[in-house]
């Protein structure tokens, strides 16, 4: 029998440190910590006496060390990568942050966006592998390869689209000969009353566009327009691939191929809200028309060679491996409060930004108030104990209603380990073991659970309904849940 | 003695060679193996969190090195120096040790690309769940579970392991970060 890869890698680790004679550095490395506590500290000082005699009231929560563990000094920032040198605060990252906002750049977003017609797709039809092609076929081998078949979608069906629906994504990794690419991933709809329809087959779009191994990144959906966009990586190429669909028609436009990197997308009610980051060293920001063959940049904004990800009314800001911020009316604000290193938020609301943050013993919420960017102890929510699950992860959390729901499942085979703490009470969810799915839009009045139970959805009401049956699912297929409908600009 | 001390020497003193491992399966040169550890390690104990154990500490020191060498890498781009960074394998053995440990591995690990090989690290040699490696790199869930998926595959491919059940059929929470 083969090796597990995690005992291959373990070995491999194993063996390749008994080769090293190398001595242990240990003076030398805490020699490096006390100068830098040291600069730090006396940085710190500094700073803090600049902010308080300016009279800024936000001072005390700004300032301290970066603690984000993934902070480093790009050179973007003007930060020196000096392992010596001192660290930035908070303070000075946010500083620097601000500086880098500009205008959304005009002649990167014309050059980004090409729109070309693209193959036309049956809406509400799932293919057979047969219809996919030779790969596909390969791939399967002497395995089912199902797809997820549902009734189709209807007009009517489109009609009764509001923001209480999702769509479930359903994929199947084919790694049976060795393509990592090809997968087999098509587009649900369901409501939360418990109807779901199949509404578009990524799989038979790609294969149609000669993309044969094209994967699923992204999505969101205009529902009063009956339009779809997606986000593929075609082939392996670099960067994503963007992709308009009419639902009424089954016609598509591929909005760009521009080898941009991890991008966001959203429907804002107006338009189609592009970020993406690495093109190729800046973000691109743009405003696409409902139909996608136009665009604008006016008014839009963007942040050095930052990611963006859209909530409602406000925004994460991350540069990868220095910090995250956020945006909200106007301005940036510091992503995490003060000393905590691992924080999610799981509710925005047009005032305050809600986030859970992490220590081995509990999970503390804490307010982010939009108007003034003070983070917050926040007393109304529940703190969350025993948050180390049995794979030594952080427990899952979401906003359900005045309360949070907690999953304490490690992952979906394991036990079910739901429980939706409000109005001071905390009360178990009868729910099959899974992973939560939560909406980034303000009010969560449903989470969505996807697992070997099926796909379902826990309402104010704590009770659990399945939606689409574990029975019914392809065997070895994955579900992911994103919500539709528009999130507001920030 | 401050609090972190103890807990940093420790740390330093015992697992600075696996650490070393760790970040060479990243970086595949010594060298370089060798900054990112002690960059790390002064990160870590530099910020004010206080560790209760090595092990504690030794989690958060590797998604560090992680991210580091992610880090690292989108310098070297904006350096023009993808080169190094992106060669096949054979081509940046000159900054291999002289005699790997395994050969195999260490150049299934450098054929991935970076992102791949950081998410592929963290999960599997640092223990981290998508949610802590999402967060460590600085990526969405979902692009950890693509790249854990593809990674999985080709090592699967390149050294013949198998894969955990959970390891290819992990679901993530969407968490706010479609």
């Amino acid at each position: 029998m083969s090796d597990s890869l995690r005992d291959r890698l373990e070995r491999g680790e194993s063996a390749t440190a008994g080769g090293f004679s190398v001595e242990p550095p240990v003076g030398a490395v805490v020699a490096r910590v006390r100068r830098r506590r040291a600069v730090r500290t006396v940085a710190l000082a500094a700073v803090s006496v600049a902010v308080l005699a300016i009279g800024v009231g936000v001072a005390s929560s700004l300032l301290g060390d970066a603690n984000d563990p993934a902070i480093v000094n790009p050179p973007s920032l003007g930060v020196s990568p000096s392992p010596s040198a001192p660290i930035p605060s908070r303070a000075q990252l946010l500083e620097q942050a601000r500086a880098q906002m500009v205008t959304a750049d005009a002649a990167a977003a014309d050059a980004a966006f090409d729109p070309v017609p693209g193959p036309s797709v049956t809406i509400g039809k799932v293919s057979n592998v047969e219809e996919l092609g030779a790969d596909y076929v390969a791939a399967c081998g002497a395995g089912p390869c199902d797809r997820l078949t549902l009734p189709p979608v209807t007009s009517e069906v489109l009609n009764r689209l509001d923001d209480s629906w999702v769509v479930v994504v359903d994929t199947q990794y084919l790694n049976a000969v060795g393509d990592p690419g090809l997968e087999l991933t098509s587009l649900a709809l369901a409501s939360p009353d418990g109807d779901a329809y199949s509404l578009l087959d990524v799989s038979a779009w790609t294969a149609a566009a000669g993309m044969t191994g094209a994967t699923y990144y992204g999505l969101a959906i205009d529902p009063e327009g009956h339009a779809l966009m997606l986000e593929l990586n075609a082939d392996g190429a670099p960067g994503q691939l963007l992709v308009w669909v009419d639902l009424d028609t089954g016609s598509t436009t591929v909005v760009t191929r521009a080898p941009m990197d991890s991008g966001s997308l959203s429907w804002t009610g107006e338009g189609w809200r592009v970020w993406f980051g690495n093109f190729p060293a800046q973000s691109v920001s743009a405003l696409l028309a409902p139909d996608a063959r136009s665009w604008t940049t006016e008014g839009l904004w963007t942040v050095g060679d930052s990611r963006v990800w859209p909530y409602d009314g406000a925004a994460i800001v991350s540069w990868p491996d220095v910090a995250n911020f956020w945006y909200a009316n106007g301005n940036l604000w510091h992503g995490d409060p003060e000393g905590q290193s691992y924080c999610n938020p799981i509710d925005v609301t047009s005032t305050r930004v809600l986030s859970y943050c992490f220590t081995d013993t509990n999970a503390a919420p804490y307010a982010l108030h939009l108007a003034t960017g003070k983070w917050s102890p926040d007393p109304d929510s529940p703190t969350i104990s025993e948050v180390i699950n049995s794979n030594g992860g952080y427990v899952e959390v979401a906003a359900l209603g005045d309360g949070v729901l907690v999953n304490r499942s490690a992952d979906a085979s394991s036990l079910p380990g739901l429980t939706w703490s409000h109005d001071g009470v905390e009360t178990h969810v009868e729910a099959p073991a899974g992973n939560l799915w939560w909406s980034p839009r303000a009010g969560s009045h449903e989470v969505w659970l996807t697992g070997a139970g099926g796909v379902g959805v826990i309402g104010v009401d704590g009770v659990y309904r399945n939606v689409i049956g574990g029975a019914t699912l392809p065997l070895g297929s994955n579900q992911m849940v994103v919500p539709i409908g528009a999130l507001a600009e920030p | 003695m401050s609090t972190w001390q103890p807990v940093a020497e420790a740390l330093t003193r015992e697992r600075y060679r696996a650490l070393v491992a760790y970040a060479y399966l990243l970086e595949r040169d010594r060298a370089a193996a060798e900054d990112l550890v002690q960059d790390a390690l002064v990160r870590t104990f530099t910020r004010s969190a206080r560790f209760e154990s090595t092990a504690q500490a030794e989690a958060y020191v590797r998604r560090v090195i992680a991210s580091r060498f992610i880090d690292g890498v989108c310098a070297s781009q904006r350096r023009s120096r993808r080169e190094r960074v992106a060669a096949p394998a054979e081509l940046i053995e000159s900054h291999a040790v002289p005699v790997e440990a395994d050969a195999d591995l260490a150049a299934a690990m450098a054929a991935l690309a970076p992102r791949v090989r950081a998410c592929v690290a963290l999960r599997y040699l640092a223990d981290q769940s998508l949610a802590q490696t999402a967060d460590a790199l600085h990526l969405s869930q979902g692009t950890v579970k693509r790249y854990v998926h593809e990674g999985v595959v080709a090592l699967a491919m390149a050294l013949g392991t198998r894969a955990e059940d959970d390891e290819t059929t992990d679901v993530v929470a969407q968490g706010g970060r479609s």
